[in-house]
């Protein structure tokens, strides 16, 4: 299952438009980062993956699907999508419920287990008959990406999903996507976290304003300072020491 | 003017909970200075910004508290009952919490909050414009603040409590949705205020506190693990790898550290531009 953007235009008020003629790709093992300054559309871009928004312009295919032609409820079978502010997606009274209506909802076999396993991955395990709304927000932010692991979508999409998380939270994640790569799925991420989804990242989105900056392997985008800082965007600063000191390869600061 | 914030053997445990959120406590922040708290999720940094601002006992008014906080001239058995702004302003960690809703631009939701303090006058519209130019929001004035991204909204929530012009300003996670430019922006706010506004912020991850602050308190299970200047962090010997990123900052600074002591110009400047000399 492949994940196609072809031309893609969106605005939410036509005297301001926010993405114009995007195209990019993808799917299964792949890992795309896309990253762009605040308000160039990234959130947005994320609800046009599952057909929660249709395009103005363009196509946006889920395999031989055009999303402005198939329910959200068909095309969530394929593509989870986390929100950024995890509020606007939790309702369940337990961590362990909401981790498990995915599963549910889409009539996956054993949800339960499903739940189960998305939880321990995410480190959840042991708040599963918490109250949501109980848990600290990067816990909550969690939860919303083990409830899409729980849905068993072979392509998962997560909006800011380090954002407040503490060192231990972000080892669980990176552990997480480990295991979702193991597992072939691909993953779609926006991010302002360059040091700690970089070096997984297989392709790279750079957005700015109504345009598309960059658009494929991330090494390249990394050696480009001047490209970097069009679009807002920082190395981490072990990476920028490394380079001024020359001494790339010889001791890596991100690991 | 800035105030001093002296807190005492402060404890703090909810009544849910067998194990305390804050623990015995004791740290005195100059005023003026600006102050990274860092630490694991459940450390009690949000807790703590919480009481400062007097919002904890009005959202868990069981909260069982003792000690002493002091704040400028000041005191509180406990903790403050009251809600302390406009002399405290606090930026919460939720930034879509923070926006009113009941106000339909960005101008008139920063606006709102100099009409809540009473505040508004001639100069009001100066300041609100002041500080959307701060934080390089202007294109942002006569958006609907709830139709903001995620990035836009943490910047507008940062704006209502700016424009108050606070004594202490308490800031919970600021950058969590902030690209590289507009947390450049923060920081020159803050690199501002040092001196004027006392700040104490809190981040999951040490880089901005490192890059900004005067002193860092290091939080761990509701205690100060360490209450330092980020110069004074490598030396310390202490174990932080439950603080993100940090365990990498002192490799960095001791590599760095290594190559200067050998005669590296380049490693010397590094280190102090890191703030970590």
């Amino acid at each position: 299952m492949r994940l196609e953007f072809q031309n893609v235009s969106f605005e939410y008020e036509s005297s301001r438009p926010l993405l114009r003629n995007l195209s990019f790709q993808a799917g299964p093992s792949e890992f795309l980062l896309i990253v762009g300054q605040n308000g160039v559309g990234k959130s947005t871009l994320l609800k046009l993956c599952n057909g929660i928004l249709k395009p103005a312009a363009g196509r946006v295919l889920l395999g031989q699907m055009n999303t402005a032609e198939h329910r959200t409820s068909l095309l969530a079978r394929e593509i989870c999508v986390t929100f950024q502010n995890p509020a606007d997606q939790i309702f369940a009274p337990t961590v362990a419920q909401e981790v498990e209506f995915a599963p549910q909802n889409l009539k996956r076999a054993n949800p339960a287990g499903l739940a189960m396993q998305a939880m321990a991955l995410c480190g959840l395990d042991t708040v599963a008959t918490r109250h949501p709304y109980d848990l600290p927000p990067a816990q909550r932010k969690l939860l919303t990406v083990a409830s899409a692991v729980a849905s068993a979508a072979p392509l998962l999409a997560f909006d800011e999903p380090s954002a407040g998380l503490s060192q231990l939270e972000q080892k669980g994640l990176e552990k997480l996507l480990a295991s979702l790569r193991l597992e072939n799925r691909g993953l779609i991420v926006v991010s302002h976290d360059l040091s700690l989804f970089l070096r997984y990242a297989t392709k790279l989105l750079v957005l700015r304003q109504n345009e598309t900056l960059y658009y494929g392997e991330p090494q390249w985008l990394v050696a480009n300072e001047r490209v970097l800082r069009k679009a807002g965007l920082r190395l981490p600063i072990p990476d920028r020491v490394s380079r001024m000191l020359g001494r790339q390869g010889n001791r890596s600061y991100a690991e | 003017m800035a105030a001093r914030i002296d807190i005492s053997a402060l404890s703090l445990r909810f009544p849910e909970s067998a194990a305390p959120a804050v623990d015995s406590l004791t740290v005195s922040i100059p005023a003026g200075t600006c102050v990274g708290i860092v630490g694991p999720t459940g450390a009690g940094k949000t807790t703590l910004l919480h009481c400062l601002s007097g919002i904890l006992r009005k959202h868990h008014p069981d909260i069982v508290a003792s000690g002493n906080i002091r704040i400028g001239t000041e005191s509180f058995a406990g903790i403050p009952e009251d809600i302390l702004f406009p002399r405290v302003g606090l930026v919460l960690q939720d930034q879509f919490v923070q926006i009113s809703g009941v106000r339909d631009t960005v101008f008139e939701e920063i606006l709102f909050t100099l009409e809540n303090m009473g505040a508004a006058g001639a100069d009001s519209d100066r300041r609100v414009r002041s500080v959307l130019q701060s934080l390089g929001i202007e294109h942002l004035r006569d958006r609907k603040p709830t139709s903001l991204s995620g990035g836009e909204t943490q910047r507008v929530a940062l704006a209502t409590i700016l424009v108050a012009q606070p004594e202490v300003l308490l800031l919970d996670e600021p950058i969590t949705a902030l690209d590289a430019t507009a947390q450049g922006r923060l920081r020159s706010i803050l690199t501002g205020l040092k001196g004027q506004t006392t700040v104490l912020l809190s981040d999951s991850q040490i880089d901005f506190p490192l890059s900004v602050c005067d002193l860092i308190l290091v939080l761990d299970h509701g205690r100060a693990a360490a209450f330092l200047a980020p110069g004074e962090l490598p030396a310390s010997g202490q174990n932080f790898s439950n603080v993100g990123g940090l365990d990498r900052w002192l490799q960095l600074s001791e590599d760095l550290r290594e190559l200067s002591d050998k005669g590296s110009r380049v490693a010397a400047r590094i280190l102090k531009g890191l703030n970590l000399s």
